[in-house]
């Protein structure tokens, strides 16, 4: 399986935030315990995600057809982040998300550290990070340790989850890019 | 509070084992420990038995399985018990683990997935990364039993 991934223009960004509302939703209703009613990403905090500095949009497309999407940002620092992740839902279970994955180290090589992070309950997402992309999971954030970076705007899941990294290069690596 | 470990002497292994099933069935619930022979798993893995005291009073303990060729070192069970938490005496004491076996290069450890107390302790106060998701029955993502979060400590 291998999917390609294209910069998602701008007409096409209202496909990316209905796909991933449903998709963020399907994961709260089946492992959450949350109802069809609520909304578990605002269409803001999507919106907020692709206006973040260093944010580059993708569509995941396999075989010409958008199966999926994510947000990377991409920093100077070569600590990038994977913002949003999500896989159509008539797509879950055929190996998308990791080959997305693969071709999104593959396109960012320079990167140091990818960081991620997913709620608690979200245990598809945890076997997908941990045990198919190699990320592990380093901070868990919970009411005695919350994250410096939640303000006010909660979202569904926000009380308990976890920050993954994984990191991609080591001294010798390093080294070799401080020389180019 | 002064927090320190020292080896289980033979005859105290009745108490430890009690404390031992106690704080377990007080983390989960369940009667984990209560079937199996622990005297016979603690012979079979060659593991270190050490009672943790705060201020020369027995509060808890850990058994340690290490490896001398691998320095992969395992912190197998670690208990405070009930009437002992709170108190930072976890924390003080995975401290002291450290300190005698420092030529560990990686410590693992495991907790369950629905022990957010024990992720909270291992993952931001000791320092232990998640670096695997595993059930002994079946894949994590159809069952809420028995999942496991495999952790490391990488020292050096």
């Amino acid at each position: 399986m291998t999917v390609e991934l294209f910069p998602t223009r701008d007409d096409e960004r209202e496909i990316f935030i209905r796909n991933i509302q449903a998709a963020f939703k399907k994961a709260a209703v089946d492992e959450g315990g949350f109802s069809d009613d609520d909304e578990i990403i605002a269409r803001e905090d999507v919106i907020e995600s692709f206006d973040a500095a260093g944010a580059q949009i993708l569509n995941i497309v396999r075989a010409g057809q958008i199966v999926g999407g994510a947000v990377v940002v991409i920093r100077p620092n070569n600590r990038n982040e994977l913002a949003l992740l999500y896989v159509n839902v008539e797509h879950l279970g055929e190996g998308i998300g990791a080959a997305a994955w693969r071709a999104i180290e593959a396109r960012y090589p320079q990167t140091e550290v990818w960081e991620t992070d997913t709620p608690y309950f979200a245990k598809r997402n945890l076997h997908f990070y941990i045990n198919k992309c190699g990320f592990h999971a380093v901070e868990f954030f919970c009411p005695h340790h919350k994250s410096p970076e939640l303000t006010d705007e909660d979202f569904p899941g926000s009380d308990y989850f976890f920050r993954f990294e994984k990191v991609m290069h080591g001294i010798g690596n390093r080294g070799q890019s401080m020389v180019k | 509070m002064t927090v320190e470990l020292v080896p289980t002497r033979y005859d105290e292994r009745e108490i430890f084992i009690a404390n031992l099933q106690a704080a377990f069935r007080r983390a989960d619930g369940t009667d984990k420990f209560h079937g199996e022979d622990l005297p016979r798993f603690f012979e079979r893995t060659n593991a270190v038995l050490l009672n943790v005291l705060a201020d020369k009073q027995l509060v808890g303990g850990a058994v340690l399985i290490l490896n001398y060729a691998t320095q992969r070192n395992k912190l197998s069970l670690f208990f405070v018990n009930a009437e002992w938490r709170n108190r930072g005496i976890g924390l003080a004491a995975w401290r002291v683990v450290e300190k005698l076996f420092p030529a560990t290069v990686v410590w693992e450890a495991s907790t369950p997935w629905q022990d957010k107390r024990n992720l909270h302790f291992y993952l931001n106060k000791c320092g232990f990364h998640a670096v695997s998701i595993y059930s002994a029955r079946q894949p994590v993502q159809q069952t809420d039993e028995e999942i496991y979060l495999a952790l490391e400590k990488i020292m050096r």
